[in-house]
């Protein structure tokens, strides 16, 4: 694992209360760090969505803090925060609405007031990264449902924040799919960004994330390794989580000494070092 | 707590219990009865009454306070306005230049903004005691035909979820640096555009989406009468109250216009 960076995006002692009513996050401490590819999971109403809108301030805690890059966010305008912290939405619906996606990937960047020749720059990387710069001129709109998907995400990773929080990123795509977005998710990690991922997709996560941190009932009840949580089957079927089959897999072949594996690639790997070695 | 979807509020009342299609008539009779008074304290009393019937429907009063606070700017901008238009009156408080306020055309005014919050909650009766369903099968027994019923009520089953769509995509934009607090009034005002495009185009999904699941389950497939789960009966009450309220509006309606009762702005009696 590649060693990580200070802290980006600190809970302190995080709570929040919908309505004076719904307690939704009840005490949460989590550092997050450059360069972490983090898995947000947990079942629905957990309190995942809750948590990762306070990082951007779009909710504002009923009490605790949130530190971004060591200062406390209150009172600080959203706006100022996307240049940090970027936010992609489940449904890309509820974000397009320029005329072409060249546009869409540049309302972002001018909203922080970057300079023209910069815009075009990180709207030319964003169209190549994401592979949607044959629809550079189209309207985002009428595109079908996975290339809006990869022009929300292209259209917040122009902004270049420090971190993205992507929720629920591949609902609705197919495996192909889901994994092509991942593979760019990944790289944009590899190339300095901090990814906090939510998803109720336990491959991906194993697949692709490096930490896991589980919620239940708006608390935090594991913040380990990936392959520590998984490793973890009782915790997580207290969470209604089932850990993917290929972990499940390796757990029952522990006889053999293979060791937990997050992606068939590394059973496969790991089982043929236990039979060669046999 | 938030009010910007649903108005009804249950609880188990009188108000509550009367047929959708009895309240409907009481709303109507006090809005008729509050556009033809023009004296200031049968409005003023129309109000109170209002305000009795939903008391005694144990509507909470933060709920009065809330239409109250709506209706206010508007209110205040009528007791304003109305006394520069208004000029008639003999018992003058300012002139200056072409302003000519009179005493007459200030208490003119205060009656009109009573009569639009009369007005206001004249609605709120029905709406506060009256969950959306009733009020469309209310319409729809009255004559209403159902298409128009069903697309009332997808409209108003709708509100919510809509209100909840333009919350998420304000959230998506402002995470992408939209500032709605920037700039002067146009400057602001342009800053909704990217949420006003983007909830039509959701609308317009969802309204595509919500049309085809409707022809899945066969709307509009039969050409038979359609019965109902909770079909609406007018109890022997509800039709003494309905009797109760055409009568108390033909009496007011008659004293009006045939004795001149409440046609002046504060004698009660020409």
């Amino acid at each position: 694992m590649r060693a990580l960076g200070d802290s980006v995006i600190r809970a302190v002692g995080l709570e929040h209360v919908y309505d004076g009513e719904v307690a939704a996050l009840g005490g949460v401490d989590l550092d997050i760090r450059r360069g972490d590819f983090i898995g947000l999971i947990g079942q629905n109403g957990s309190g995942k969505t809750t948590l990762a809108k306070h990082f951007n301030g779009l909710l504002r805690p009923t009490s605790g803090r949130v530190e971004i890059d060591g200062a406390d966010i209150a009172g600080v305008n959203v706006s100022r925060i996307a240049r940090k912290v970027g936010f992609v939405f489940q449904n890309p619906d509820h974000q397009v609405f320029c005329p072409t996606v060249r546009e869409e990937c540049a309302f972002g960047p001018r909203n922080i007031g970057l300079g023209k020749d910069e815009i075009e720059l990180r709207v030319e990387d964003a169209l190549a990264r994401f592979k949607i710069r044959k629809y550079a001129d189209h309207p985002p709109a009428v595109l079908g449902f996975g290339i809006r998907r990869k022009v929300s995400l292209a259209a917040v990773y122009a902004m270049r924040p420090d971190a993205l929080i992507l929720d629920e990123p591949t609902v609705g795509l197919d495996w192909k799919s889901s994994m092509e977005l991942m593979e760019v998710v990944r790289g944009l990690n590899e190339a300095g960004h901090t990814i906090v991922l939510i998803t109720h997709d336990m491959r991906i996560v194993a697949e692709f994330t490096t930490r896991s941190v589980v919620l239940k009932a708006g608390r935090v009840i594991m913040d380990a390794t990936t392959r520590e949580v998984m490793s973890d089957r009782d915790a997580l079927r207290s969470t209604q989580i089932a850990p993917p089959q290929v972990v499940d897999l390796s757990r029952d072949l522990e006889p053999l000494g293979l060791g937990v594996a997050l992606s068939s690639g590394e059973f496969a790997e790991a089982y043929y070092r236990a039979a060669a070695a046999v | 707590m938030s009010f910007s979807y649903d108005f009804y509020i249950n609880r188990k009342s009188w108000m509550h219990d009367i047929d959708p299609r009895a309240k409907l008539l009481l709303s109507a009779a006090l809005m008729v009865i509050a556009l033809c008074i023009e004296n200031l304290w049968i409005i003023a009393a129309i109000l109170v009454g209002i305000h009795l019937m939903l008391v005694s429907a144990h509507v909470p009063i933060d709920r009065f306070a809330w239409v109250w606070k709506m209706m206010t700017p508007v209110m205040i901008m009528i007791v304003l306005l109305w006394p520069l238009f208004y000029r008639t009156g003999s018992t003058v408080l300012i002139e200056a230049g072409f302003i000519r306020v009179t005493l007459e055309s200030v208490l003119t005014g205060l009656t009109m903004a009573l009569r639009i919050s009369a007005l206001g909650f004249a609605c709120f009766i029905l709406l506060f005691t009256t969950d959306q369903a009733r009020i469309i099968r209310g319409l729809v027994k009255m004559g209403v035909p159902y298409n128009v019923g069903l697309t009332l009520a997808i409209a108003l089953r709708y509100l919510p979820t809509f209100y909840g769509i333009i919350n998420m995509v304000i959230d998506a934009q402002r995470a992408r640096g939209l500032d709605l607090k920037k700039g002067g009034l146009i400057a602001r005002l342009t800053s909704y555009m990217p949420i006003l495009v983007a909830v039509i185009i959701t609308g317009l999904r969802t309204s595509d989406n919500l049309a085809h699941a409707l022809e899945t389950r066969a709307f509009g497939a039969g050409e038979g009468k359609r019965t109902y789960l909770h079909d609406l009966k007018m109890s022997g009450f509800d039709i003494a109250f309905s009797a109760a309220v055409a009568v108390f509006t033909a009496v007011v309606l008659v004293a009006r216009f045939r004795y001149h009762f409440g046609d002046e702005l504060l004698a009660l009696v020409a």
